[in-house]
């Protein structure tokens, strides 16, 4: 029995009582067991990872390499507050290659709506380029986490009609990240500055029917999704006069062009709104544009915005089932510092750690939703990607997943809790990644490419195989079963063999395959 | 490219674990002997997911006010009425009596209605108690069958699959008693001990490397998913489902050329249900559910809703047409749903706002075929809100832009195809799960979907007419709904 082999067997026998905290004495596939929305899918029999394994299936789109390298050196608490800062790292690769694949992506909004404009199925399909190439490529990994969060936050269906399509991108810049020039308009910035810059997206007024709101024709549409789902919450306290009253102050905004502009005379100044008894007063002419930034203010100040806010933070970092008393907590960090998402996150991050429940109980407690699963594979993997492959390969998973980027049709997101994804069907497409990408994808180098030899270090016993790829692949220990199980295929049955080498090649290639693809496919790397 | 393209090929799954065997092991309850054998009849549930404008699927022209009206609520959208001389023959509803017209691009509907055994009901005003105007929170209401806030985690289809024979466990242990045709597993089917999602029958498969041993990987696959979690759940399902259906999808028919629409990705669906229905017991199906998206309608609505509405008459013809070919009509009954109708005035932006009350279709044999609604009240946008007499409610207590209100009760109707599906199943622990002590359960009301002269309005009886018993009691359309008032 090998060294490794018997540090895991300690720290998997360590790691019960801890992970058993999170755990649902009864936890079961949801949709058979009908445990419900809230429940994780974890699993009380995994060693736990390292913490800066949990960190980093936390903050980024799956480890590669070299971050774990990283934050092995400096510490989680010293990786994460770089993370935080995400403006000191540079992103050049990432920049490089958007700026030589998609150009004109780039450009500022009056010559992006010229190359644009006649080229709209282009423009979604870049939208959905520039964040697959950015989740994949940037070393910003926690901001373009929570530029995904943002993104079902502020859903916007790109395909939604023609202006959706040209429009998508413009929100994604300058709301999220950060070219509005306002400093605290971006992912990792202030709620209330966010918010201010979200609600008046070119793409978002398309895209919730507000450029169309009118005061002698209401669409109450942006009005009801702005309370209901990027502000107070379903919940919130709001009634179906509270929706009307927000259409009319949301009366008289349109988009010309790429430029959002307010009409005086399309706005409903007939007597002042009455939002949850709080008056705002109507105003003619310019003025009435005012009248919108005084409610997302009283509505960012609303405790039912703060409350959903974090209930939203906590369930996508730390679990489906929110612990209550940390909702509290980053409410109050919320409270505190006016909406500021790094402070939210650092109470996030630095939760669990006093013996209640938090981020740092919660290992295993989350299961990786597509998206992530299909980056987590490329990028532990150091597949090779080439641009022009890469969307097409990518869809090949996320469409069949039903998870594209910017591809949810209906204004609350992509739902976060894992009894929405975890079916059989959906495990049928992760086994299907997991073992495309394990005999190296399309071989041929034309658009996506890993190397599973180089991966496992051209391992040439089954006992070498298992431990290179855990430690390349996985970062983290493997329970006995697992890894007896794991012996087992490499030596068609003959655990005396574990050492010996391989008989040939083919057998070789085979069971490195085999291995590869067992271990994306197992529990290690499903959850998160 | 497709991913079949990216593979070298693909091998059958089974290996020595016969499918018997198999379906035994999966569930501890098959051992003993008692129990019910598999429910020969099938429940097809339809989601239309958006909120469907019932007022322009199944038009009221014939209502007191409405119907004079209803160019002034929606001078955009109105569909002509059936005798509109002005209008072009193909845009004009199409008649089913009584003073209601279907949209039409409901034709196939229609001649399901006229042509065939009169085998569709069309339910109105009719939509849970408690409406919501959220999208979120009515879907969670009625896929979970409930009405109001709170209630059970599980969907009412859910709890259907595991008590629909009352007390009497099942003996069906196929992987396939619930399948969600389109890849996810909706809220409704949540609690359902045996389901599967696909996309296709072809699809519904492993793939893996050739380089592998098949039957060693899944093994390893099923040794590592052993544990009484969600991960393991889902994936034992996928196994166990592949293997059975590498034993029966060679036994699996096509149906004829030209049955089903092409282009008509619902329709496609729909040819997916019927070749599980087909298979009968060997893949065990007793529900199925399928989804359209797309009826949110908030603007430019006139030519979305003629595109949805005809996938959806079309896909529903081509249907029953296969059913009722293959002799199965009256082992299948198909129920189509949304989350609320909409508003009854037009908005800005020519569509419709979220609304309460809407419609809903049953569609089988043994369907009396007709109109069916509880009271039907005059939708009068000038009457107070809360009005006796109205028709409307205004949840925010507003006037003008009413909703149509929900006088029957949804749930009313699910009852119904559920005691026609499996007339042991227990309404009380479907419909009454985890209700708050204190709270008034939820009663049935009869409507009348399988019962004949029950109908507001039914269809005119043909001489050749196999289901008998019907009576013409349709009724003038101005009588009617000058009475303001119901049968019920």
């Amino acid at each position: 029995m090998s060294l490794s082999r018997r540090a895991l067997l300690r720290v998997g026998g360590s790691g019960l009582s801890a992970t058993a905290l999170m755990t649902p004495q009864l936890a079961g596939a949801h949709y058979r067991l009908g445990l419900g929305l809230f429940d994780a899918p974890n699993h009380a029999n995994l060693a736990r990872p390292s913490e800066v394994v949990h960190l980093l299936n936390r903050i980024s789109f799956g480890i590669t390499l070299e971050d774990y390298q990283e934050a092995q050196r400096i510490g989680w608490s010293r990786y994460l507050d770089i993370q935080l800062d995400y403006l000191r790292i540079s992103d050049l690769e990432a920049d490089q290659e958007i700026s030589t694949y998609f150009p004109n992506s780039q450009l500022p909004k009056d010559l992006y709506f010229l190359h644009y404009n006649s080229r709209r199925s282009a423009a979604a399909h870049h939208a959905r380029s520039v964040s697959l190439f950015r989740a994949l490529l940037s070393k910003r990994q926690l901001f373009e986490v929570m530029v995904e969060f943002w993104n079902d936050h502020f859903n916007m269906y790109v395909s939604k009609d023609r202006n959706t399509r040209l429009h998508r991108l413009l929100d994604d810049r300058f709301v999220l990240r950060g070219e509005s020039g306002q400093p605290e308009v971006h992912a990792l910035g202030n709620f209330r500055a966010l918010m201010q810059a979200a609600w008046k997206g070119s793409c978002m007024l398309h895209y919730l029917d507000g450029h169309a709101n009118t005061k002698d024709r209401p669409n109450e549409n942006y009005a009801r999704e702005l309370l209901e789902l990027h502000t107070l919450g379903v919940d919130g306290g709001y009634d179906e006069h509270d929706v009307k009253e927000v259409a009319r102050i949301l009366s008289g905004w349109s988009v010309d062009q790429t430029e959002v502009v307010f009409d005086p005379d399309a706005h409903d100044t007939a007597g002042d709104k009455l939002i949850m008894g709080h008056v705002i007063a109507s105003r003619s002419g310019a003025a009435g544009a005012d009248e919108v930034t005084e409610l997302i203010d009283f509505l960012v100040d609303h405790p039912m915005t703060r409350n959903f806010i974090a209930t939203k933070l906590v369930k996508r970092f730390v679990a489906d089932q929110p612990p209550a008393h940390l909702v509290d907590a980053v409410a109050e960090t919320f409270q505190r510092t006016d909406g500021d998402i790094r402070e939210m996150l650092r109470t996030i991050f630095h939760s669990g750690r006093d013996g209640r429940e938090g981020f740092w109980t919660s290992q295993d407690a989350k299961i990786k939703r597509p998206f992530h699963y299909l980056l987590s594979c490329l990028r532990t993997l150091a597949a090779g990607v080439k641009h022009d492959g890469y969307n097409r390969y990518a869809s090949l998973y996320l469409a069949d997943a039903g998870h594209q980027p910017h591809g949810w049709d209906t204004p609350d997101g992509y739902p976060e809790e894992a009894d929405f994804w975890l079916h059989p069907n959906d495990m049928r497409e992760r086994l299907w990644l997991a073992f495309y990408l394990a005999k190296g994808a399309d071989n041929s180098e034309r658009g996506l490419y890993v190397d599973y030899l180089a991966l496992s270090k051209s391992a040439n016993t089954p006992e070498e195989l298992i431990e290179n790829l855990r430690a390349r692949i996985l970062f983290r220990d493997l329970d006995p079963a697992d890894y007896d199980a794991l012996i087992d295929f490499a030596t068609d049955g003959e655990p005396a063999a574990a050492q010996r080498a391989f008989g040939n090649t083919w057998m070789r290639k085979s069971k490195t395959i085999g291995v590869l693809g067992l271990m994306l496919s197992s529990r290690y790397f499903q959850l998160r | 490219m497709s991913k079949q393209d990216t593979q070298e090929h693909r091998r059958e799954l089974l290996t020595g674990l016969g499918l018997a065997s198999l379906a035994l092991l999966a569930s501890p309850g098959a051992r003993s002997t008692g129990g019910a054998a598999r429910n020969e009849h099938v429940i097809v549930k339809v989601f239309l997911r958006g909120g469907c404008d019932g007022l322009n699927m199944v038009i009221p022209h014939g209502d007191a006010v409405y119907g004079e009206q209803y160019r002034n609520l929606r001078p955009r959208l109105a569909i002509p009425a059936p005798d509109d001389q002005s209008a072009a023959p193909e845009e004009r509803s199409l008649e089913l009596g009584g003073g209601f017209a279907l949209h039409p691009s409901l034709q196939g509907l229609h001649e399901i209605f006229t042509n065939d055994d009169g085998d569709i009901a069309f339910v109105h005003a009719v939509g849970p108690m408690s409406p919501s105007r959220s999208h979120f929170s009515a879907q969670a209401m009625v896929e979970r069958g409930w009405d109001g806030g709170d209630g059970p985690r599980t969907g009412w289809l859910g709890r259907y699959i595991e008590h629909m024979h009352g007390g009497t466990a099942s003996l069906n242990t196929s992987a396939f008693r619930a399948v969600a045709i389109g890849g996810r597993m909706p809220v409704s089917l949540f609690g359902a001990g045996r389901a599967n999602s696909m996309m296709t029958i072809d699809e519904f498969a492993i793939w893996l490397p050739s380089a592998l041993d098949e039957s060693q990987v899944i093994g390893k696959l099923e040794q590592h998913y052993a544990t009484p979690g969600a991960l393991d759940a889902a994936t034992n399902d996928l196994i166990g489902g592949v293997r059975l259906m590498d034993e029966v999808r060679p036994t699996v028919a096509e149906p004829a050329s030209g049955l089903y629409p092409e282009g008509n990705s619902f329709a496609g669906k729909l040819k997916e249900a019927a070749k599980i229905i087909k298979t009968g017991a060997r893949l065990g199906t007793e529900v199925i559910t399928l989804d359209i998206p797309g009826w949110d309608t908030h603007a430019r609505q006139a030519g979305t809703l003629t595109t949805l509405l005809r996938e959806l008459g079309d896909g529903l013809k081509a249907f029953y047409d296969d059913l009722k070919q293959a002799g199965l009509k009256h082992k299948v009954s198909t129920v189509v749903m949304s989350e609320f109708g909409r508003r009854v005035a037009e908005n800005g932006s020519q569509g419709t706002d979220h609304g309460s009350g809407g419609c809903m279709l049953v569609l089988g044999g043994g369907v009396q075929g007709g109109v069916y609604y509880d009271r039907w009240l005059p939708l009068d946008p000038d009457a107070q809100a809360g009005q006796e007499d109205s028709g409307l409610i205004d949840i925010g207590g507003r006037r003008h832009r009413g909703d149509l209100m929900a006088t029957l009760d949804y749930r009313d109707v699910l009852s119904e195809v559920i005691q026609h599906a499996a007339p042991n199943a227990d309404l009380d622990a479907i419909f009454n799960a985890q209700r708050s002590p204190g709270s008034s359960p939820y009663q049935p009301t009869a409507v009348g979907l399988y019962q004949p002269g029950a109908a507001k309005v039914s269809p005119t009886p043909r001489a050749d007419k196999n289901e008998g018993e019907l009576v013409d009691d349709s009724q003038p359309s101005e009588a009617l709904f000058r009475s303001g008032g119901g049968l019920l």
